[in-house]
């Protein structure tokens, strides 16, 4: 996965701020089954939400959880890619292209 | 038969009138006994038109306007103009029985029905106000513009106060339904409405019902909800996790053909609603003492 790579929200999936927690809810079928599937994320997890949401690469979302939480670049980057991985097999996300 | 010379009726749910036109005279048998309890002479401030017309619809849908297509519905937007066709299971989808024109805000439809329906019609003793084959898929998305939903729910007026106790099938509604009869009016025991009005969240009863066929057209402010769980004792225990709480309504939430907008519009409803309402767990048994904890609140 390339650090350069840009994700979007899926046009399949609405995301919701509930009480502070952001909450994805998935919209269409085929996305996931939504009588079993709401995700929602820990406090770093929002954050890259809220980066892939702007549109920002996957560099990008590593810097922006750098600046909050205190762990080694090399760390964040590999969570992050594990979460990008997590939410493409689930449909949530697709690769953006401008 | 004997006919009355009206083409139009009114009834009253969720605090506003539906006015029902239709092209052929009404009948006193044309719709349901059940909707007797919902009837009114005149309209409210808030008025839903419905016009059944028995021709054919002239407004053509183009399929680049189409956001929705999941057999039997099809839905297209364009002109500012909502169209609801009812397709084909099976491809071609093109082909079409019933198409619905609806303004922007869904407060005009136009329902254009073909001759079997029509022969329903006149036959009379309809179970559904929008002649499909229940009124919750109109009115699902009526009330999706209107800072509403409808909720798979038991609503209950204790004292003028609305109570909703949510849960899908077989959670123990008719049976909580039985043990508020003591001294509360049913709203509903399958179906209720939750609409938002100056900043308050309101519950009203519907006239689809589950076992317990009383239902009432009151609309009263929505004081508590509560989710059904059986047991062997009678709490009620605050739900503190305003997320859980909101997975629990959207799951008991009717979702009828859900485009993107209606998606938008519904989650800000719900997490309006239960930032605002209080929510609880209620584990009840079949003693009934479950009414005093109610009454106690």
């Amino acid at each position: 996965m390339d650090t350069d790579t840009v994700y979007a929200p899926s046009d399949k999936i609405i995301s919701r701020d509930i009480m502070g927690e952001i909450v994805i809810v998935p919209i269409e079928s085929g996305v996931a089954d939504f009588s079993d599937a709401m995700f929602s994320f820990n406090e770093t997890g929002a954050v890259a939400w809220k980066c892939i949401e702007q549109k920002k690469t996957i560099g990008q979302i590593c810097t922006a959880i750098a600046e909050e939480y205190d762990s080694g670049m090399a760390q964040i980057e590999r969570g992050v890619k594990k979460l990008v991985t997590e939410l493409l097999e689930k449909g949530l996300i697709v690769e953006w292209t401008s | 038969m004997e006919f009355l010379v009206l083409n139009k009726i009114f009834f009253k749910i969720a605090g506003m009138s539906i006015e029902v036109q239709s092209d052929l005279p009404f009948s006193n048998t044309t719709f349901s006994p059940k909707f007797k309890k919902f009837e009114i002479n005149s309209p409210l401030g808030e008025n839903i038109v419905l016009r059944h017309r028995f021709n054919t619809c002239r407004t053509m849908p183009k399929s680049e306007n189409r956001v929705y297509q999941k057999p039997p519905w099809a839905i297209y937007h364009q002109d500012s103009q909502w169209i609801y066709q009812w397709i084909r299971a099976e491809p071609p989808h093109e082909s079409y029985f019933r198409t619905v024109v609806t303004d922007n805000e869904h407060s005009f439809l136009d329902i254009y029905n073909d001759d079997k329906m029509k022969e329903q019609f006149l036959k009379g003793g309809l179970t559904s106000l929008t002649m499909f084959p229940t009124d919750q898929i109109l009115m699902g998305r009526i009330l999706g513009y209107k800072n509403g939903c409808i909720m798979h729910s038991l609503g209950v007026s204790l004292d003028k106060r609305g109570l909703l106790f949510v849960g899908h099938s077989d959670a123990g509604k008719s049976t909580m339904a039985g043990i508020m009869k003591q001294g509360a009016d049913i709203l509903c025991d399958d179906r209720n409405i939750v609409r938002k009005s100056d900043n308050n969240y309101f519950v009203s009863g519907t006239w689809s019902h589950g076992d317990v066929p009383d239902v009432s057209p009151e609309t009263v402010p929505l004081k508590g909800i509560f989710f059904l769980e059986k047991a062997n004792i009678n709490r009620v225990i605050p739900v503190t996790d305003k997320r859980h709480a909101f997975e629990r309504l959207l799951a008991c939430m009717i979702r009828p053909l859900e485009t993107r907008d209606w998606w938008e519009n519904a989650l800000d409803f719900l997490s309006g609603l239960c930032r605002q309402v209080p929510c609880w767990n209620l584990q009840f048994d079949k003693t009934g003492q479950a009414y005093n904890l109610m009454k106690g609140m």
